[in-house]
């Protein structure tokens, strides 16, 4: 279970985060949706340890992983995060890409490299271990980031709005892929995303931020039937 | 952004009212740097016999060996110099206009016009005063080929020893200012700043003073074996050229998007793991362009070295100084021109490696 607990965040005097509390358990989707600036990405940081909460605290299967003082490194967090821009490393080829992140362990070459194929070959870049990022499609870049955050195996995936320069055919192809990971990995995946069509399309439950503060987090349905306030309502196109 | 501009107004306007104001802190920063570097410059004055005020600094210190008057002389250079290094800080503060997330700018390509004739003759007439003359003058001086023939079979010792110290000058700057750069760049917190602002003191040191302070802090006892050897003159390179290898550097470090390192980190990977793969291979251009900066720079510098160089040791720059106090012109123009080859043929090299092995990288999509 990774949990949120009470978080709060500023920036200079401006309060990004306002006691923010979430949970989230293994192979469960959460959609967070908001206006642009209601502290979404910042959140998305916290949770994976690029920024420390001012206040509150992050805890992974209860382990407390960050508050103000204290903060355990992002990669000793059994997560991962397909950034917004993707953030491939534009000087690696493809399998570099994979590579860098994978640990060898006891693999031999011949099996470390079959290990690399079967995650590219996972999202469909079987073949295109040589290439670089710029070489490739956006789908493909895409697909690339996701198997790039879960080639470490990962325990939760946080997704910031990674879909959003897609068009609809790619968008579905990869929404199904997102589904398959969740039910093949049973990992807990934690969502941006400004479209409310794909929160309904993915989503297990909706949490809804508003300049900082939770205005509502539950079961999609529930949102749906019982929205909580106007904003909810008009932010969902809820009539 | 100029094609932004270009959508509703004309060339002249986007010119003056986007592309200028964007590129005008950097004018401004470029001119402070120059005239910092001009005020302070003791080298050329002195061969063309200007009496200027870091010449002052030298006959205190070398003719009248008045090493306290000599300080003291330095003071206010230093004090017009900081002031200028915190005006120039505190303008570009936010002023660094540069397009992380959108990589690198396809190139625009603008027809001058008739504006190209008055350009190009500005441009021709500075080159021609300041670079084509001074050649064809130093051309005529040289004299017949045995002249180059005898100058060169006695400097290549020197030239030798130049080149070597200034490689490794070069080398140790532009690692020592990689992860200053580093550090002023990605952690912005007091001790970022303070680094900032340290490693750009140098920059406001006469090179003599510079000199004077390494004499002083080296010559002693227990340090002597750094004093007497060639790592003092390396020293004085790093002193003299650490704030220009910082800035490019820095510059470097501003055009690679956080989210790569971030993205790293997220990863299995340790923080040289991530230094080594990801901020490295990334700055491989602004890496390699500090240190042929730095190696040009070190390979020419005298004021500095004038003062502090080991015993029986000539660098170029010095025999270069000393046949002219001697007035062997005509060795003195054959050897200029014989260096002149040489760092043309170097900078030639350095391009062309410079283009192999940067093709692939690329900052961000």
């Amino acid at each position: 279970m990774l949990t949120v607990d009470n978080v709060s965040k500023k920036y200079g005097n401006v309060e990004i985060l306002k006691c923010l509390t979430l949970e989230i358990s293994p192979g469960e989707i959460m959609a967070l949706v908001g206006p642009s600036g209601c502290g979404k990405t910042t959140l998305l940081r916290i949770i994976a340890g690029l920024e420390n909460p001012d206040e509150g605290r992050v805890l992974i299967d209860g382990t407390e992983v960050s508050t103000k003082n204290k903060l355990v490194a992002p990669n000793k967090r059994s997560l991962s995060m397909i950034f917004q821009d993707l953030a491939l490393w534009p000087h690696m080829t493809v399998e570099k890409n994979i590579e860098f992140v994978i640990k060898r362990d006891k693999l031999t070459r011949n099996n470390y490299r079959l290990k690399i194929d079967e995650i590219l070959a996972n999202v469909n870049l079987y073949g295109y271990n040589n290439r670089y990022p710029h070489e490739l499609s956006g789908g493909e870049r895409q697909r690339l980031a996701i198997a790039r955050a879960l080639a470490s195996k990962p325990m939760y995936l946080l997704m910031d709005e990674p879909f959003s320069n897609l068009d609809t055919i790619l968008k579905g192809e990869l929404q199904d892929m997102v589904m398959e990971l969740k039910d093949n990995f049973r990992i807990g995946i934690i969502y941006v995303t400004h479209n409310i069509e794909e929160v309904f399309v993915l989503a297990d439950r909706i949490a809804i931020i508003n300049k900082g503060i939770m205005e509502q987090i539950d079961y999609k349905e529930k949102v749906l039937n019982y929205p909580k306030n106007e904003f909810v309502r008009r932010l969902l196109k809820i009539r | 952004m100029e094609e932004a501009s270009l959508l509703y107004h004309g060339r002249w306007k986007t010119l003056t009212r986007i592309t200028f104001p964007l590129v005008m802190p950097h004018i401004f920063s470029g001119a402070i740097f120059v005239f910092i570097f001009s005020l302070i410059d003791f080298c050329v004055p002195d061969i063309l016999r200007v009496r200027v005020y870091p010449i002052e600094i030298f006959i205190q210190f070398s003719a009248f060996y008045n090493e306290r008057a000599a300080a003291l002389f330095s003071l206010p250079l230093i004090v017009i110099a900081i002031l200028l290094i915190v005006l120039q800080r505190w303008y570009m503060k936010d002023r660094a206009y540069i397009q992380v997330s959108l990589g690198l700018a396809k190139e625009i390509t603008y027809n001058l016009g008739w504006f190209i004739i008055p350009a190009c003759c500005f441009f021709f007439i500075i080159l021609g005063l300041s670079t084509i003359l001074p050649l064809v003058v130093l051309l005529n001086t040289a004299g017949s080929f045995s002249n180059y023939s005898m100058i060169f079979s006695t400097s290549i010792e020197q030239i030798l020893y130049s080149f070597i110290l200034a490689f490794i000058g070069a080398v140790l700057v532009m690692s020592l200012s990689f992860f200053v750069s580093y550090i002023i760049e990605r952690a912005k917190t007091l001790t970022g700043t303070l680094l900032g602002f340290a490693s750009f003191i140098p920059l406001a040191i006469p090179a003599i003073t510079l000199g004077m302070g390494l004499i002083k802090v080296w010559n002693q006892p227990v340090v002597s074996i750094i004093y007497g050897s060639s790592f003092i003159v390396i020293l004085g390179y790093i002193a003299r050229f650490i704030p220009f290898s910082t800035i490019i550097g820095i510059a470097g470090l501003k055009q690679i998007n956080p989210c790569l390192e971030e993205a790293a980190f997220l990863s299995t990977a340790r923080w040289i793991k991530v230094i080594r793969g990801i901020v490295v291979p990334l700055s491989q251009k602004s890496l390699a362009i500090g240190f042929f900066f730095v190696f040009i720079l070190s390979f020419g510098e005298l004021s500095t070295t004038l003062l502090i160089i080991p015993p029986g040791r000539q660098t170029i720059p010095i025999k270069i100084y000393n046949l002219m106090h001697y007035g062997a012109h005509q060795m003195v123009a054959a050897l200029c021109l014989i260096l002149i080859l040489i760092i043309f043929s170097f900078s030639g090299l350095f391009l062309l490696l410079y283009k192999k092995f940067t093709k692939n990288i690329r900052c961000s999509l």
